[in-house]
């Protein structure tokens, strides 16, 4: 009925391809810091579909994370991210356990890594033109529930695991003194799999539900603004229309410039 | 809803006395068994009284409203204007909570409405009005009034002037909760291994797939010569919302009709051996035998396996003597043996029981149909009857329906789950496992609702 899955592993390539294009990218920018340091919260919803298209529901998590950013010199800033994600699969059906299950449980910890590189292809003294890839991933930490109201005990265990990759230009406006706002309009992948686990009296069964993104395109407004010289903040609102409805990515961050 | 009838249900006389009908002797090369729907009652020739409501057509979420509501500091009159002039009809206002419910332009679905609505600025929410739903109810006539057993909720039930039992509400296999989950596929072959069925029975002419098997007369017309087996069809699987009669527990699940015992209601271990591998080997994905014999047998055993092994679900009476379970029941490995409960989820005293019970279900004054022959003029073609002959359909319908929904399942996991959704409805006395009900009564709404998993505690690992 519905289409198969693809798991958008050229995500991950595509990513690479950016950061190859960087390394070719234009000279290096002399006033760059070469590190800074920052926190960053994120929050996202997507629209996903598993069964192979059959069921839908939504998806959001909050990401709070610790930045490294890594300036090269050329153009190119290398960004590393590691943190707690709180995915949230509400609706989420398990209809292949003996038992069915329906995920209803809210948010779910896990682990939040994550990387991103910008790549300046185009400068102008007003203008910026970079290419930006970033991939984010969680590794939900194993949750457990117990199976109530049976004649014999039983517990589920589910284990989320997801990440998503954007990658597209940014158009970045450089004329505006401290203030530094920018437009994006990238391609957007989100994947997943939800690994649930039943086990009740001599019954057990277990199905890995994998989803997947509705949206493919984000459209999104940032900018960045330089508090004093040691620090900046960072905003982005993002919006990922699909068929039948919209997604969205809000992200905030401030970041420690090393000198 | 009252409406009168002429005739009403007769009491099957025949059935009570299989109730105490004997079983072959334990040295016989051939071994007969006893079917057993014991004590059946009379209803006298009184108008029936019954009401029908019928179950909503439509899927549940499908809806032609939306519900909204703006932002503070939208008026009113300036929101009933935007609304209306993004073509929205009959718009009206909540009674409180700020909301406005509309139903959708011409040409739109409530989700395309909805997300053109979702991009005005000024609207805070905006959602599918979903429609609300009662459980489903068959319009089946004799279900409100009669059918405890899949609905209890607190009746007289209207036997006759001297039988009138009170029935304790939720006393009951949860079968409405159950059936909007699903109601069954026809995919799905329930083998009624039995004294054959009345296929001209309006509860069953649509609900066999084939003339079946006769194999105590030799031949593929597995007719029924006397009522026992059209009885236990019609609990499991007759056809059900169709203004008429009862409700079954597997509504669109199909019958096959296996013809092992004689219009006496009895018969050899043979032909049930026959009867268990052709059924198994023509389609059936239940079989059920509201039927036993005393003795253990070798082949008796074999043929569950057989049947077991190539992914069929066997359900089986324990038997009427309130003795030991009988046979093919005892044998616990490959079939499901089922006791009965009575209208207030007491253990029925005829029940055989012991370690080899696995649940129990409604056994007492079960309706069900009977064929028109055996009825007899003025009287409807239904009947009560008592026995753990009632009570095994119950839960081969069961099973049926979780066989619609999971194909996959292999015969012993469909078991553990029928088993671990039981209801332990005698834990004040006997908590646990028991020999009288198993694993308690039978709860179709466990089994095939899905379990809600809400946030309780979460470990590291």
């Amino acid at each position: 009925m519905g289409q198969r899955i693809r798991r958008p592993h050229h995500a991950a390539g595509l990513v690479a391809c950016l950061l190859a294009l960087a390394a070719a990218g234009p000279a290096f920018s002399a006033d760059r810091p070469a590190f800074k340091s920052g926190l960053g919260l994120e929050y996202l919803s997507h629209a996903i579909s598993w069964d192979e298209g059959a069921g839908s529901s939504g998806f959001s998590a909050v990401l709070v994370t610790a930045r490294q950013v890594v300036g090269f010199g050329s153009g190119l800033d290398l960004a590393l991210s590691a943190g707690i994600a709180l995915s949230d699969f509400d609706g989420l059906e398990f209809r292949r356990l003996p038992i069915s299950l329906d995920y209803e449980s809210g948010f779910a910890t896990g682990l939040a890594l994550g990387a991103e590189a910008r790549a300046t292809v185009l400068r102008s003294r007003t203008i910026e033109i970079q290419a930006v890839g970033r991939i984010v991933s969680s590794i939900g930490f194993t949750k457990t529930w117990p199976l109530e109201g049976f004649a014999v005990e039983g517990t589920a265990e589910g284990k989320p695991t997801w990440a998503q990759a954007s990658a597209g230009p940014r158009l970045v406006v450089k004329s505006l003194g401290k203030f530094v706002p920018s437009v994006s309009v990238s391609a957007d992948w989100l994947w997943g799999r939800f690994a649930m686990t039943e086990t009740l009296g001599e019954l057990s069964g277990s199905q890995n539900q994998s989803v997947k993104g509705k949206s493919v395109i984000d459209i999104a407004l940032g900018a960045e603004y330089e508090l004093s010289p040691r620090f900046t903040v960072e905003g982005r609102l993002g919006i990922l229309p699909y068929s039948g409805g919209a997604d969205a990515v809000v992200s905030f961050g401030v970041l420690y410039v090393f000198r | 809803m009252w409406i009168r009838k002429r005739r009403s249900i007769r009491m099957p006389a025949v059935l009570a006395a299989l109730l105490v009908a004997g079983l072959l002797s334990a040295g016989a090369v051939q071994q007969k068994q006893t079917k057993r729907p014991g004590r059946d009652v009379r209803r006298a020739g009184q108008a029936l009284r019954f009401e029908g409501l019928r179950s909503p057509s439509a899927p549940f979420s499908a809806t032609d409203r939306v519900l909204l509501r703006f932002k503070p500091g939208v008026s009113a009159d300036a929101a009933r204007a935007v609304l209306e002039s993004y073509g929205l009809r009959d718009v009206k206002p909540t009674l409180r909570l700020g909301f406005f419910k509309a139903r959708v332009p011409e040409g739109l679905s409530a989700g395309q409405t909805v997300a053109m609505l979702r991009l005005n600025p000024d609207m805070d929410y905006a959602g599918p009005d979903f429609r609300t739903h009662i459980s489903v109810t068959p319009n089946d006539p004799f279900f409100s009034p009669y059918q405890y057993n899949l609905y209890n909720h607190g009746i007289v039930l209207d036997i006759g002037p001297d039988i009138q039992p009170r029935t304790k509400a939720d006393a009951d296999i949860k079968a409405r909760a159950a059936w909007d989950r699903t109601k069954g596929s026809p995919d799905v072959v329930i083998a009624i291994l039995d004294t054959g069925v009345d296929m001209s029975h309006p509860e069953l002419v649509n609900k066999v797939i084939s003339t079946g098997r006769d194999f105590v007369n030799g031949d593929m017309d597995a007719t029924d010569d006397n009522s026992h087996g059209t009885f236990v069809a019609g609990v499991a699987a007759a056809e059900t919302d169709n203004d008429e009669g009862i409700a079954g527990v597997a509504w669109n699940c199909m019958v096959l009709p296996v013809k092992v015992m004689d219009a006496e209601g009895n018969g050899y271990y043979s032909d049930l051996i026959d009867g268990l591998t052709w059924a198994a080997d023509n389609g059936a994905k239940v079989i059920n035998l509201s039927l036993g014999g005393e003795e253990p047998d070798l082949a008796l055993e074999e043929a569950c396996r057989y049947a077991f092994e190539k992914n069929v679900v066997i359900v089986a009476s324990s038997g009427n003597e309130g003795g030991p379970v009988a046979y093919p029941a005892a044998y616990a490995e490959y079939v499901l043996a089922v006791s009965a409960t009575d209208y207030e989820d007491a253990w029925a005293s005829f029940s055989n029981s012991g370690p080899e019970v696995d649940v129990a279900a409604p056994g007492v004054y079960i309706l069900g149909p009977v064929p028109e022959w055996y009825a007899g003029p003025g009287y409807l073609p239904y009947a009560f009857g008592s026995g753990t002959s009632a009570a095994a359909p119950h839960v081969a319908g069961m099973a049926a329906l979780l066989l619609s929904v999971k194909p996959w399942l292999i015969p012993g996991d469909l078991m553990n789950v029928i088993r671990y959704t039981a209801d332990d409805v005698n834990a004040a006395s006997d908590p646990g496992r028991d020999d009288l009900i198993g694993y308690g009564r039978i709860n179709m709404e466990r089994a095939l609702v899905p379990y809600k998993l809400v946030n309780t505690r979460f470990i590291l690992r």
